[in-house]
């Protein structure tokens, strides 16, 4: 079973050990990413207009409009990057994976074998990733009726939106901390199905708290550009600049890119280090 | 050809199809224009901040920004055909139109009316059929006229208003359509002008529009309101049977519709009203009491203290009088409409009980609370008639000198309102009290160019040129007079001058010109 010593370890190692090839698969979803942000930045041009305004238009017609439409990128962008990491991210978190797998195996990263086990691995990482989603779903509508009434109650104002956010945020990164081992395991040379899902998310629990660890260590910068868009996106749009909103959802999106391509290194190192320990 | 390089092409030919989509070329001018918008509201909040009241260049500079979406947006703003294409484009002109028509209230703002009308007039050229921007506009060429002294006109244009826009039924007995405050605003235009002739026409021209709304059989809540209007408007002629009538059939339908309960106040006021006007004033009294005790948040309650005071007058009740007037001007939310009329009233009735220096007090709060309002005109020279009354001239000559520097300074503080003219003709009343000759005649001289068109400047011209003629400037005094003939051929004076004009040409003096 995964220690938070390890855990500490695998930060290191995989902040160290930083190779392009492998991150490449979370620079080509950060790509598709911010030409959402850079057309839905742009709806005054045709362009941008044909290109993200029917993406925009599915948080209402004011997602069409200015300055409301960046009042919504925030959600649109959420939708977007969910759309890709469950249709694209399917595939190329397990190719990343694989990589890093190959890379700790001494073999070469790139070639037919890592494409191979990443098409393997496609369909068990989206079954995973949309448990995962649908859990996210729930626990939203858990604290909008229960936690966010409460503290609104108890606190009131930005503290109880901040405290409601921090929870929220939290046991977000819990439920994807468990889940979190559902790809490592499927980008392994011969995984099966059910070994990646159960085991992968039976992986998850025994090691939870070493992975929240790495989780938190990586995530905290996104959070800290994530946190104004989340809480205050109406104060931002009208006392700034409306178009902040996507400069901040644009550096969000290339961190959340390395975090994710670092959380993943580590957990695949945390993985590794475990089944070496096993008897 | 790889997979990648054909989704790529697909792509590309996918994003140039789309952007040659006449409905997102329509919806992205339409963000654009929403864009320019908004970014001169956020430059017209930078260049108010600190200014209480914004000079005429900063007014002019948040024209200039609001005028941007003009030059740039072109009509008819989205080609294409179809019904998208159709609401794409009366978006986009609701939003230059309404940018142009801020532009229009700064103009006015900035003592530019020409400017204001000139934008208010483009903007109805573009509103086509919608009906709502054509309003915005024709409302804003109304203030551009009244800004330009061109009364008539814009009188004019109200009353076309009324028979362009026919009222829209409210969703709730509290909402109401603009369009029925026009045949007031109308009255009150008559009003301030002091063409007291034309008021009487107007009101009758308003009692016809509501009978015509109400021959077509309005839903109920329009129904109440226009009956509500037409009750109070044949109450102003003096028509007291007819404004029962109204009352009764009022009474009728909220009791049939349940969700005018809110009416109530109004008609228990005009009840008090009604019997105010047949003399039975102890009735009266007791409807207008019930009115401020049963309903103390309604806005009746300021009109029923208001018209419960003037009776107490009326019966040498000072103390009940005075008490009511109080009580009006004390209340939380103060009408703007009566209050001057209560503070007036109420120096009066203390005058009247021997207590000048309090009457004298509130008489000259009145213009500085008030400067727009009647009473805020008449309160300078009611202190001149007090000291006039008691036969102390020196007293009344300083007071006369006071009321001319309180016109001055209330004209220099709204130079574009319409009550400069009135100010500007008490100040040639006060300088012929005083027989400051020049310093009147100067006067009509700057009433002549400012307040051209206003029927009072023709009075003012008649004073200036019998005044002239009497200090031996015959030829100045037969200027003027022509001046009337030329500018005001509908005056009440202007055939007795033409007249006089023609003898006095035969006579071998000036000939009028035709």
């Amino acid at each position: 079973m995964a220690d938070f010593r390890g855990a500490r370890a695998c930060i290191r190692e995989a902040f160290r050990d930083f190779r392009w090839p492998e991150y490449r698969p979370f620079a080509w979803i950060m790509l598709a990413e911010l030409l959402f942000v850079c057309l839905a930045s742009n709806l005054g041009t045709p362009w941008g207009m044909s290109g993200a305004g029917w993406i925009m238009r599915t948080a209402g017609e004011a997602g069409v409009h200015y300055p409301a439409s960046f009042v919504f990128l925030s959600s649109s962008y959420s939708r977007v990057e969910s759309f890709l990491f469950a249709a694209a991210g399917s595939f190329l978190i397990p190719l990343s994976l694989a990589r890093i797998q190959a890379s700790m195996a001494g073999a070469a990263p790139t070639g037919p074998e890592t494409a191979r086990r990443a098409r393997r691995a496609y369909l068990v990482t989206l079954v995973g990733y949309l448990l995962n989603f649908a859990l996210l779903i729930a626990w939203e509508f858990l604290l909008q009726a229960g936690p966010r009434l409460w503290f609104a109650g108890l606190l009131g104002g930005i503290k109880a939106d901040l405290l409601t956010w921090g929870v929220g945020v939290l046991v977000a990164f819990s439920i994807a901390a468990v889940f979190l081992y559902v790809p490592v395991r499927a980008a392994e040379e011969g995984s099966t199905f059910r070994d990646s899902l159960w085991g992968g998310i039976g992986e998850g629990f025994r090691s939870f708290g070493p992975t929240l660890l790495i989780v938190l260590a990586f995530a905290w910068p996104t959070l800290l550009v994530l946190a104004p868009l989340q809480l205050r996106p109406a104060l931002l749009v009208t006392r700034f600049r409306p178009e902040l909103m996507a400069v901040l959802i644009g550096i969000a999106a290339v961190l959340n890119s390395f975090v994710n391509y670092f959380i993943y290194s580590a957990a695949a190192r945390l993985h590794w280090l475990d089944r070496r320990r096993e008897p | 050809m790889s997979v990648g390089r054909v989704s790529l092409f697909v792509a590309a030919a996918l994003l140039t199809l789309l952007c040659g989509c006449s409905r997102f070329e329509g919806m992205a001018t339409r963000y654009r224009a929403e864009r320019m918008a908004w970014q001169a509201q956020r430059e017209e909040t930078r260049l108010r901040v600190g200014k209480a009241a914004p000079d005429s260049a900063t007014m002019l500079r948040i024209r200039a920004e609001y005028q941007k979406l003009r030059a740039t947006f072109r009509p008819p703003f989205v080609e294409g055909s179809g019904k998208d294409a159709a609401l794409l484009r009366r978006d986009v002109a609701r939003q230059v139109g309404g940018a142009e028509l801020t532009a229009s209230r700064a103009a006015l703002f900035a003592r530019r009316p020409d400017l204001a009308l000139e934008s208010a007039r483009w903007v109805a050229s573009i509103a086509e059929a919608d009906t709502g921007l054509a309003r915005e506009a024709d409302l804003a060429t109304v203030m551009a006229l009244r800004g330009l002294h061109r009364y008539d006109e814009a009188i004019a244009a109200m009353r076309a208003m009324l028979d362009r826009y026919p009222p829209i039924p409210p969703p709730t007995p509290d909402q109401e359509d603009q369009i029925l405050n026009v045949p007031d605003g109308i009255i009150e235009l008559r009003s301030e002008m002091g063409d007291s002739a034309s008021v009487g026409k107007d009101q009758a021209y308003a009692i016809a529009y509501y009978r015509r709304i109400l021959a077509s059989k309005p839903p109920p809540f329009l129904e109440s309101q226009v009956r509500a209007r037409l009750s109070r408007t044949l109450l102003e002629t003096g028509d007291a049977n007819a404004a029962f009538a109204e009352v009764g059939s009022l009474h009728a339908l909220v009791s049939k519709t349940p969700a005018l309960r809110s009416l109530e106040p109004e008609l228990l006021y005009t009840e008090a009203r009604i019997r105010g006007m047949q003399k039975d004033y102890k009735q009266a009294m007791v409807l207008y009491d019930l009115v401020v005790k049963s309903y103390p948040a309604s806005p009746f309650v300021s009109r029923a203290l208001l018209d419960a005071a003037v009776i107490a007058e009326r019966m040498n009740d000072g103390r009940g009088a005075i008490a009511r007037y109080r009580a009006l001007l004390d209340r939380p939310k103060v009408d703007p409409g009566l209050a001057p009329v209560a503070s007036y009233r109420m120096a009066m009735v203390k005058e009247q009980m021997g207590n000048w220096e309090e009457a004298k007090q509130i008489l000259e709060g009145i213009p500085v609370q008030y400067p727009k309002s009647r009473a805020g005109v008449e309160a300078p020279i009611a202190i001149v008639e007090h000291y006039n009354r008691s036969h102390q001239p020196d007293a009344a000559k300083a007071a006369l000198v006071r009321a001319i520097e309180t016109y001055r300074s209330m004209i220099a503080r709204d130079t574009a309102s319409t009550y400069a003219t009135v100010y500007r003709w008490n100040i040639l009343r006060a300088y012929t009290s005083l027989r400051r000759w020049n310093d009147a005649l100067a006067t009509v001289d700057q009433m002549a160019e400012k307040d051209k068109a206003a029927p009072i400047t023709a009075e003012a011209l008649f004073q200036g040129a019998q005044i002239a003629r009497a200090n031996g400037d015959k030829p100045r005094g037969d200027a003027y007079l022509q001046q009337i003939v030329l500018e005001y051929p509908t005056a009440p004076r202007a055939a007795a001058i033409r007249k006089f004009l023609k003898e006095n040409a035969a006579a071998g003096g000036a000939r009028p010109k035709k």
